[in-house]
């Protein structure tokens, strides 16, 4: 993990922490918390990316190890769920970033703002931020780190 | 009861189910589809009784889907639950304006399924008396 394209400090800090609480919370009954520094990834770290459209545009990317990913997946399919494997990893990956993404442009927009997101696609190659300006955010579950990476001019004009 | 659950997300669709299950729509016949046009294609050959869909989608979205099945009126009265990441109070009143029965944010909860349900559909229909969990237990 780099830091070298993001900027060091982290707007919007405290509600992207509530939000993905909230959801990991909610769907894989686990404790979710903040890390300050950027966590050291395995090369086999998974990641998924979301563009948002309308009516500012951006990026977020999420990525975490493989063995995260699997406890995750396990959680919210159950032990006994004969079919976890890497299509149906991925699928929960995405289907998390679109939630995270989803609920986090509700509590930064305006209540009455409508917006749009994409579809979820794989993120492949290094963690690092495709394009500058570009914020990040840390988290872990049971010590296993995940980051949360956001990009485009647009929507951080809007950064606090 | 035949209850339809559109969304491209596998892990979505298991999740709702699970929910309706929980709900007390355990004895339910569950039909999935990736999105609106398999849906279509689905309901036309064995129609359902409600419909839970996701808005963002591939191939055809939610709101086309809502569109076609609310000018159609073989399934004009076709209760719709819409079950969105992108939802916020402008769009859940455009969404009910278009015909949907309510607008739920994800990550569904059982809870809230379950309170939505038995607003809107009639007691026949609706779930059993039976409590369920908020969240299973650990123990």
């Amino acid at each position: 993990m780099t830091d070298q394209n993001e900027t060091h400090h982290r707007p919007w800090q405290d509600e992207m922490l509530q939000v993905v609480a909230e959801i990991i919370e909610d769907t894989a009954f686990s404790e979710v918390r903040g890390c300050a520094l950027a966590p050291v990834y395995h090369q086999e770290a998974r990641g998924v990316s979301l563009l948002i459209h309308d009516p500012v545009q951006g990026e977020f990317l999420l990525f975490m190890d493989q063995e995260l990913l699997t406890h995750l997946s396990t959680l919210v399919y159950g032990p006994s769920f004969a079919a976890i494997n890497s299509s149906l990893e991925e699928d929960f990956l995405a289907e998390l970033l679109n939630i995270i993404a989803g609920r986090f442009l509700a509590a930064i927009l305006p209540p009455e703002q409508g917006f749009s997101l994409g579809i979820p696609a794989g993120a492949a190659g290094p963690i690092t931020c495709p394009a500058p300006p570009c914020l990040s955010w840390h988290f872990s579950v049971d010590e296993m780190p995940f980051t949360l990476l956001l990009h485009g001019e647009s929507i951080l004009t809007l950064a606090p | 009861m035949r209850i339809a659950i559109v969304d491209d997300s596998g892990t979505a669709r298991m999740f709702i189910r699970r929910c309706l299950e929980i709900a007390g729509f355990h004895e339910a016949e569950i039909i999935e589809a990736e999105n609106g046009r398999e849906a279509l294609e689905a309901i036309r050959l064995h129609p359902v009784d409600l419909l839970l869909t996701d808005l963002t989608m591939p191939v055809m979205d939610g709101l086309t889907l809502l569109k076609w099945l609310k000018s159609n009126p073989r399934f004009v009265q076709l209760p719709v639950l819409v079950i969105t990441s992108t939802g916020n109070p402008a769009r859940e009143r455009e969404l009910l304006k278009l015909g949907a029965m309510a607008v739920i944010s994800k990550p569904v909860s059982p809870a809230r399924l379950n309170e939505v349900l038995q607003a809107l559909l009639p007691p026949a229909e609706g779930c059993t008396d039976q409590p369920f969990a908020e969240k299973p237990s650990h123990d």
